[in-house]
């Protein structure tokens, strides 16, 4: 009668978990002149699969001879995924995970029910990522949501999802996926072996998740990128990349990721070639733009007047004659407001945001440029420089460009055009020093490929005969 | 890390002391130059400046941003120097020259050399290299209180009107950075534009010719027309001829320089020159219109490379013979192909003993007037 006893203790254990304010449901039913325990917590389960699904079978059974949790299981009740154990320490864990318990006061073993079900969001259109051709159906917070997305696109029998347990106490699901064929198996090896090595407290957001891979959180420029629209995390692991889903978090890692890729958007691929390298071209730009801009006006206003042609140094002295600051010290403030009203756009109700951009703009702009404290043309190349920021398609790009901005209009202050180009290069030799998971960050310009350069600019996987040469995939060849 | 932050530090502060950044001034802060000038009259330089007025008038409408006003700074001295400091006593904030449009010399300056005041322009880091430089008729003060009723300065009039005649290809223009060039070889000489005023309006007049960066002459650009065929590659000229076999009627050409091949030889203390040159010509309009057959066409053609090859032995005769200067600027060819001859011998004189053929062939490419039914016209003889 040993397990007899042993079941009576554990029965005795969750009676006494049930009273720890645990959030655990225990309920009773009597069954053969002897009590079975069903236990769970109601916020994490499907009540219908408990009701429908074991409840009633077991109330209604009276065919198993013996009450015990191998017959039950496999005889009673209604369930696609159970587990039988008999490690009592487990339980909460099964609990916390979602799974109903059902413990039998003649056995020993107990069978977890996975009866996982939690509120969530329907699949919504992207709000970070837009696009105007592509699908609109993006990532939810949901684990399995968020994999069958994938799984419905690529129907791959090489795809893989290894999914991790990260967080000593929030215990999140983070699931890397890749086309075992395709994806360098170092990279996937790379990023599993820190997964693993990982041993932080929790983890709620797939940006927690970035930090804990990149090689050095120093670092400026991203090293992975993020994606919203589950047909740009397809077309990502058909290309050889590594996609990796963090339960809880709508925005979805992609790695290796390359500089040139985050001014790539999904559309580039589904419209013609011309509009493409058009976008592109924009987009390239409007970065180059938005970095240098300000620091470009600081130079022409303070330092290297003379390489503007003759008319327009004229022009820039007259609106400029009423200004009592400096150039440093007006484009510093006027990027400085537009931070903030960038900032403050972002954090505001969608209702209120769009007026502050306006009162921003229109407003301070007009007032400030009428009482003489800033220059029509500083306005004016703030407003190109923050315009221009928003054009490329991933913003954690745009968010080091932004605070390279400062750096750029500093360095420029200081020594002028010399500055200027002392700067650009710093930023350029950090780019191209940078690996992300040891693919050069920018390739294809830096390691040069030609080819892979063009099939960048034309963004047209019906030209690209052969996936990307940088990311050294095992299959090569796309058609 | 820490090791990389000094690093980033010490290199920072290595630039900080090879940059002179500190001392610069934002552009409203200096004295824009439109249009610097020099005049020298009783043994003393008058340095003048049209410097741009960029403070706002504000109306009550709009903010003015233009440039209407130009205030007229002076100083003056024995030296260029001397009038250079005098300048700065009246000038409120620094001279700054990257937007100065012409550089003007007067007649009397001019005589006297132009190479220590470009010589001194040359010397300031933020000089416009390719400021128009021309030189006045006029006193420079009556010059700059003349004011353009079309343009906004002096200065932008200058330029304006230079630029404009030499993208038609019917002038040349001489800048800072072009005679500061000249001024590095020896027996470079060279023409600058000459200006004057003609009922209170700024006009082209010709050319003065530098000889050791003095003024020596003048060409009106009436008797200039060979130097545009020596020194540019393009021209625009309009020749006017008679009409063969009818005198009453006049024919007239629009000839441009296609090609051009200066052939230099060096034999028994000789300079021989060959001018080849390839002219297109064509019709713009006729008095009466007349068919210009094909034997016409031949005979017109010989006229305009007779009165081509006239004019520009003109202007060689007149280098050769009355300046006896090469502001034709032959030396070019003559010292790519004899350097060390160059060095050794005195060009100037060899150049005004240097035989020069010169052959002109004139191709006439258009002689239809556009009109294609011009032969079945009855009123066209």
């Amino acid at each position: 009668m040993k397990w007899y006893r042993k079941g009576k203790k554990l029965i005795e254990k969750i009676e006494k978990l049930s009273n720890d304010n645990l959030g655990i449901t225990m309920r009773k039913l009597l069954i053969q002149d002897d009590y079975v325990y069903i236990l769970y917590i109601k916020q994490l389960t499907d009540r219908n699969i408990i009701t429908f699904g074991i409840i009633k079978p077991l109330v209604e059974n009276t065919g198993v001879d013996k009450l015990q949790a191998i017959n039950v299981a496999e005889a009673v009740i209604y369930a696609d995924n159970y587990t039988l154990d008999d490690d009592e320490n487990k339980i909460i864990q099964y609990l916390l995970k979602g799974s109903c318990i059902i413990i039998f006061p003649c056995d020993n073993r107990y069978i977890s029910v996975n009866a996982y079900k939690t509120e969530k969001r329907s699949i919504e259109t992207p709000e970070l990522t837009y696009t105007l051709r592509g699908p609109r159906d993006s990532f939810t917070e949901d684990f399995d949501t968020n994999i069958s997305l994938i799984r419905y696109r690529v129907k791959d029998p090489g795809l893989r999802i290894d999914t991790f347990e990260i967080g000593t106490r929030t215990k999140a699901k983070v699931g890397v996926i890749y086309i075992d064929d395709i994806a360098n198996s170092r990279y996937v090896n790379k990023i599993k072996a820190r997964l693993t090595e990982v041993t932080i407290d929790g983890v709620v957001e797939s940006g927690i998740v970035q930090k804990l891979l990149s090689d050095n959180v120093f670092k400026l420029f991203p090293q992975m990128g993020i994606v919203e629209r589950s047909d740009m995390a397809c077309g990502g692991i058909l290309e050889g990349k590594i996609i990796i889903i963090v339960e809880g978090s709508n925005l979805a890692l992609i790695a290796p990721k390359t500089f040139p890729e985050f001014l790539t958007a999904g559309d580039d691929f589904y419209d013609t070639i011309y509009l493409s390298v058009f976008s592109k071209t924009i987009r390239i730009l409007s970065l180059i733009l938005s970095l240098t801009a300000s620091s470009i006006y600081v130079t022409l206003v303070s330092f290297n007047t003379d390489i503007m042609p003759a008319d327009y140094i004229l022009a820039v002295a007259i609106t400029r004659s009423t200004v009592p600051f400096n150039a440093f010290f007006e484009a510093t403030a006027m990027e400085l407001i537009a931070e903030i009203l960038r900032e403050a756009s972002i954090r505001l109700p969608k209702q209120i945001g769009p007026a502050i951009g306006i009162v921003g703009t229109v407003v301070i702009g007009q007032a400030a440029v009428q009482a003489g404290l800033v220059s029509p043309l500083m306005v004016i190349t703030t407003s190109i420089s923050v315009m221009a920021s928003f054009v490329a398609p991933d913003y954690t790009i745009i968010n080091s460009v932004r605070i390279l901005k400062f750096f750029m209009i500093s360095i420029t202050a200081a020594f002028g055009l010399y500055g200027f180009t002392m700067g650009l290069s710093f930023i350029v030799i950090n780019l191209i020093s940078t690996k992300s998971f040891g693919v050069p960050y920018f390739a294809p310009l830096a390691p040069f490929n030609f080819n892979d350069l063009r099939n960048f600019i034309l963004s047209d996987n019906t030209l690209a005969k052969e996936r990307a040469g940088f990311l050294k995939t095992k299959d090569k060849t796309r058609q | 890390m820490i090791k990389k932050l000094l690093s980033f530090i010490i290199i920072i502060f290595i630039f900080l002391f090879f940059t002179g950044c500190w001392d610069s001034k934002d552009i409203q802060f200096k004295n824009i130059v439109l249009c610097p000038g020099v005049d020298y009259e009783n043994d003393t330089y008058k340095l003048y400046a049209e410097v741009a007025s960029i403070r706002k008038e504000k109306t009550s409408s709009q903010d003015n941003s233009e440039v209407k006003n130009v205030a007229i700074l002076s100083g003056k001295g024995k030296s260029i120097n001397e009038a250079r400091v005098d300048l700065d006593r009246v000038a409120d904030f620094p001279m700054f020259l990257g937007a100065a449009r012409a550089f003007v010399f007067s007649q009397s300056s001019a005589n006297k050399g132009v190479e220590p005041v470009i010589n001194m322009i040359g010397g300031v880091f933020d000089y416009r290299k390719t400021t128009d430089v021309v030189i006045s008729r006029d006193k420079i003060e009556k010059l700059y209180r003349t004011v353009p009723e079309n343009d906004i300065s002096v200065g932008f009039s200058i330029e304006d009107t230079i630029e404009d005649l030499v993208e038609k290809g019917v002038a040349i223009n001489m800048t800072v950075g072009d005679i500061l060039g000249k001024t590095s070889v020896k027996y470079a000489d060279y023409i600058i534009p000459y200006i004057g005023l003609e009922e209170s309006r700024l006009k082209f007049l010709g050319y003065g010719v530098m000889k050791d960066s003095k003024l020596i002459g003048v060409i009106p650009d009436e008797s200039a027309r060979g130097i545009l065929f020596i020194l540019t590659s393009k021209t625009n000229l309009v020749y006017n001829i008679p009409f063969p076999g009818n005198e009453l009627n006049k024919i007239s050409f629009i000839v441009k320089l296609e090609e051009k091949d200066i052939t230099v030889n060096y034999s028994n203390d000789t300079v021989i020159m060959d001018i080849s040159m390839d002219i297109a010509a064509e019709l713009e309009f006729q008095y009466h219109r007349q068919i210009i057959s094909g034997e016409m066409k031949k005979e017109i053609q010989e006229i305009i490379s007779k009165k081509i090859q006239k004019d520009i032995a003109d202007i060689i005769e007149k280098s050769q013979k009355v300046y006896k200067c090469d502001f034709l600027n032959f030396y070019k060819q003559f010292r790519a192909r004899y350097p060390d001859v160059y060095r050794q011998i005195n060009w100037r004189e060899k150049y005004c003993q240097a035989k020069i053929n010169i052959n002109v062939n004139t191709n006439i490419k258009n002689a239809s007037l556009f009109d294609f039914n011009a032969r079945r016209r009855k009123d066209i003889k």
